[in-house]
């Protein structure tokens, strides 16, 4: 007896001592060199790694788009999807078990992060002989975005727009009741407000708890975007907003419309859905929570249209309509009637999809996959099938040569964004703007808002980075910082401010990081 | 160990328990391999950025420099010493306010007649230990909004509404009253097996003898349970540097993070919000709190000791 159990305690240490070993061994060493002399015809199942996609990855394997994809590029693919928290965590595991994915679509911050520890193949040659439709198709610019000392190490997916979408959207219905007409300046949004606080009895402007920069206010001061190019004392530069010349009279400016009453006291708890509740409740009488001003994104018009139909503000009919009698959109404040005016205009990346190091090997089908999937010329359309589908069973063309959709069948179109690895750069906002199509209302807020965009909009600079080292590491410790000093100044005010932007420039690391963006702007930006 | 008479050897003691060795076993191993093997990474504290994923362990290891810089970064910040204070403050408060409760409460249901009624509030106050925190804090913003009943309530008694979830004052009494709520029925089960394993026959000694309810309760209960009562407040104070962070992230915002910030939060801010490789600097605030924690666990066992002979070990 005594035996037997001495020979299991044996084994059982044993085993333990081999787990720990195995754990930590097994790093692939070969294989992290590209085969350019692969046999495309003869093609390999290829494993995708996505972000979360909102859906079960059951759903997203069987889904319409994946199955197309198949039929038109001939690659039988399986998507896998990293969770929705955490996603970096697990990604983190992934690459450390070698798990052999052909292809990873990365957010743009978790491809420096992964570039910089150099996990990711260099594409640069490989592109030219696998995927000659993509490199005509993106364009300069957005390479720069994944070039690192003249590599390219992934392909980039440009936001499908560049869009002014930060507006403040104004219930319309009120102030007609109030006699108000829409507010150009300061001074007349805070008469607005003023106004609309004491008709609702509650305060009338509201955002959510993600909101450290209302778009609108702060364009009267000259600040437009996160990181944008300013002007002082003669000399051009780069700055975080925080550090912007005139960042402190915007707060003062807020924190007045908040001492005064003007401002929803809930703001630093809202979530999107109290904020829309509250917008929305203000069409409808009786007491409660009330605003008539709402800082949101273009893209909440939908939810705010379905919330007022829900709450028979509108009728359905109302609803698939446009309302202009009930909302209007401003997007710029200005400091004076005379004063030109900005407004920030997004942009960015939103994906980049790169290739792990241990599955260099086989880049080339890879490559070879996502460049049968960009293709988009008379003959074979693939990029226009993915994202709009066939015309005249999903889409078809406006009298001005706009594509318009075909509902219900379009719906199928709405996951297709989950299955594109770099766009077209050539087509795709035409493309897209079928999207907004699809709900009247939203279509005119965005053509309200688009217009003389090319003249009026600002880019956040930040949207166009490659990696670059010390930025990318404060990069979101600068922003979060950013965000919660300005919940605590609009209820306080600018007393701190001076403490707050040294510990801003010091400690998180502002400092460093506009010095690195400025270097890049200096050396490399070209637009 | 000790060369006394009375007292055995390491040897004597194996030569004599050893059959009784077979049994520990499963969990020495468990504590090897889940508890003391990972202990070697604290050493990624030391270390400037081991690149993990591009290299075997031991060879990324060696790769990278030995360093202080992440012990330096935690103690030159100026609001880590808040935080820390933050900290003790809020799990001091859990433990005063919070801990005997479920003691109450254990005994409150154990002397319920009604077996049928005990089992159906043991099942309530049990439920909400099963509701993840987002969902709480979601039930309790509204609770406590600006438009919320309690605000109904304070406003018909002539009170000026209050954001309570914005107030810095108010953050750490609802972090206690949201803990309550949701834990105070969970904790109670240990002290509710406890009290049923109390012989019987003490009871009826004590009618016998003339003593009421609350006598019962002071003269036998509570002193039975004594012993576990004195280990969970062991255990509980070797979490004293954890203030709950999955219920205080959710909690947080803003404006409050002045009062209510604990460690685990601002860590989380620190390295993790960054999406980053970095976990150099949260080893290294695990193995500070891992360090404190410790010397808490003794000193609570060495004063219980002292003062009423029990102990953990």
């Amino acid at each position: 007896m005594k035996k037997i159990l001495s020979v299991l305690l044996l084994i059982a240490m044993l085993l333990t001592g081999t787990v720990a070993l195995t754990a930590c061994g097994n790093k692939n060493s070969g294989g992290d060199e590209i085969n350019m002399d692969i046999d495309l015809s003869q093609k390999i199942d290829l494993k995708v790694l996505i972000p979360y996609s909102g859906k079960s990855i059951e759903e997203v394997n069987s889904n319409t788009n994946a199955k197309l994809i198949e039929e038109l590029t001939g690659y039988k693919v399986t998507y896998t999807q990293l969770p929705a928290s955490d996603a970096s965590g697990t990604l983190n595991t992934e690459f450390m078990s070698e798990t052999p994915y052909n292809l990873i679509k990365l957010t743009k911050d978790q491809f420096s992060d992964l570039v910089k520890d150099d996990l990711l193949v260099d594409i640069t040659d490989a592109l030219e002989k696998f995927a000659p439709d993509i490199l005509a198709n993106i364009s300069e610019e957005s390479w720069e975005v994944v070039t690192v000392d003249g590599r390219i190490y992934g392909i980039p997916e440009r936001a499908s727009s560049d869009n002014i979408e930060n507006p403040i959207v104004l219930n319309y219905d009120l102030m007609m009741q109030l006699n108000l007409d829409v507010p150009e300046t300061l001074e007349e949004f805070e008469a607005v407000l003023k106004a609309m606080t004491e008709e609702l009895g509650a305060p009338a402007l509201t955002f959510d708890k993600y909101t450290p920069l209302i778009h609108t206010v702060s364009a009267a001061f000259g600040i437009h975007s996160f990181w944008q190019e300013y002007e002082i004392d003669g000399k051009k530069e780069v700055r975080f907003y925080m550090n912007a010349p005139r960042y402190e009279e915007y707060i003062a400016y807020m924190n007045s419309l908040y001492n005064k009453g003007y401002i929803d006291v809930e703001v630093s708890t809202n979530d999107a859905s109290n904020a829309v509740n509250r917008f929305v409740n203000g069409f409808k009488g009786g007491s409660g929570a009330k605003a008539g001003a709402y800082a949101c994104s273009l893209w909440t018009v939908s939810s705010i249209v379905t919330s007022l139909q829900s709450n028979d503000v509108i009728s359905k009919e109302e609803a698939a309509g446009e309302l202009d009698d009930y909302l209007c959109y401003l997007r710029a404040l200005k400091e004076n009637a005379d004063a030109p005016e900005k407004v920030y205009r997004s942009s960015g990346y939103s994906y980049v999809t790169a290739i792990p190091f241990y599955m260099a090997e086989n880049a080339g089908y890879a490559l070879d996959w996502m460049n049968s999937k960009i293709k988009d010329t008379e003959g074979e359309d693939n990029f226009r099938q993915i994202v709009l589908g066939e015309e005249g069973t999903h889409w078809q063309k406006t009298s001005e040569g706009g594509y318009m959709p075909i509902n219900p069948a379009f719906a199928e179109k709405d996951d297709a964004h989950i299955f594109l690895n770099g766009t077209n750069e050539n087509k795709y906002t035409d493309y897209w703007l079928a999207r907004v199509r699809k709900q009247p209302e939203l279509f005119r807020a965005w053509s309200e808002l688009m217009e003389d965009a090319d003249e009026v909009g600002v880019y956040n600079l930040a949207d166009f980075t490659p990696p670059l080292g010390d930025y990318n590491v404060y990069r979101s410790s600068v922003e979060e910082y950013a965000q919660t000093q300005f919940y605590i100044m609009l209820k306080e005010g600018t007393g701190n401010l001076s403490t707050i932007l040294n510990q801003l420039n010091n400690a998180k690391g502002c400092a460093k990081a506009t010095e690195d963006i400025n270097n890049w702007y200096k050396d490399s930006y070209k637009k | 160990m000790s060369s006394r008479k009375n007292k055995l050897t390491l040897v004597d003691k194996t030569k004599k328990y050893k059959s009784l060795i077979p049994f520990v076993i499963p969990a020495v191993l468990f504590a090897l391999v889940f508890s003391y093997l990972p202990m070697v990474g604290i050493l990624i504290a030391f270390k400037d950025h081991p690149n993990f994923l591009r290299y075997e362990v031991f060879e990324a290891f060696s790769k990278s420099k030995w360093t202080l810089a992440n012990f330096e970064k935690l103690f030159s910040d100026p609001d880590i010493l808040k935080y820390i204070g933050n900290t003790l403050i809020i799990s001091v408060m859990k433990i005063v306010i919070l801990f005997p409760l479920p003691v109450i409460l254990a005994v409150m249901i154990t002397e319920l007649r009604s077996k049928k009624f005990s089992k159906l509030v043991q099942g309530l106050v049990f439920l909400p230990h099963f509701f993840s925190w987002v969902v709480i804090v979601g039930i309790f913003n509204n609770i406590f909004g600006m438009y919320g009943p309690i605000n109904n309530i304070g406003s018909a008694l002539g009170m000026d509404p209050v954001h309570f979830m914005g107030e810095p004052g108010w953050v750490r009494w609802l972090v206690v009253i949201l803990s309550g709520w949701k834990e105070i029925g969970y904790s109670s089960i240990a002290y509710i097996a406890a009290i049923m394993s109390i012989d019987p026959a003490l009871y009826e000694a004590a009618k016998i003898d003339g003593a009421g309810k609350f006598k019962q309760i002071w003269k036998i209960t509570i002193p039975s349970i004594m012993p576990t009562i004195i280990v969970m407040l062991i255990i509980r104070i070797g979490y004293l540097m954890d203030a709950g962070f999955e219920q205080v992230y959710a909690m947080l915002n803003p404006n409050t993070l002045e009062t209510g910030e604990i460690i685990g939060t601002y860590v989380y801010r620190l390295g993790f919000l960054a999406g980053s490789t970095d976990y150099g600097l949260s080893t290294a605030v695990g193995l500070f709190n891992g360090v404190i924690s410790l010397l808490l666990i003794l000193g609570a066992n060495y004063i219980s000791k002292k003062k009423t002979g029990n102990g953990v070990w």
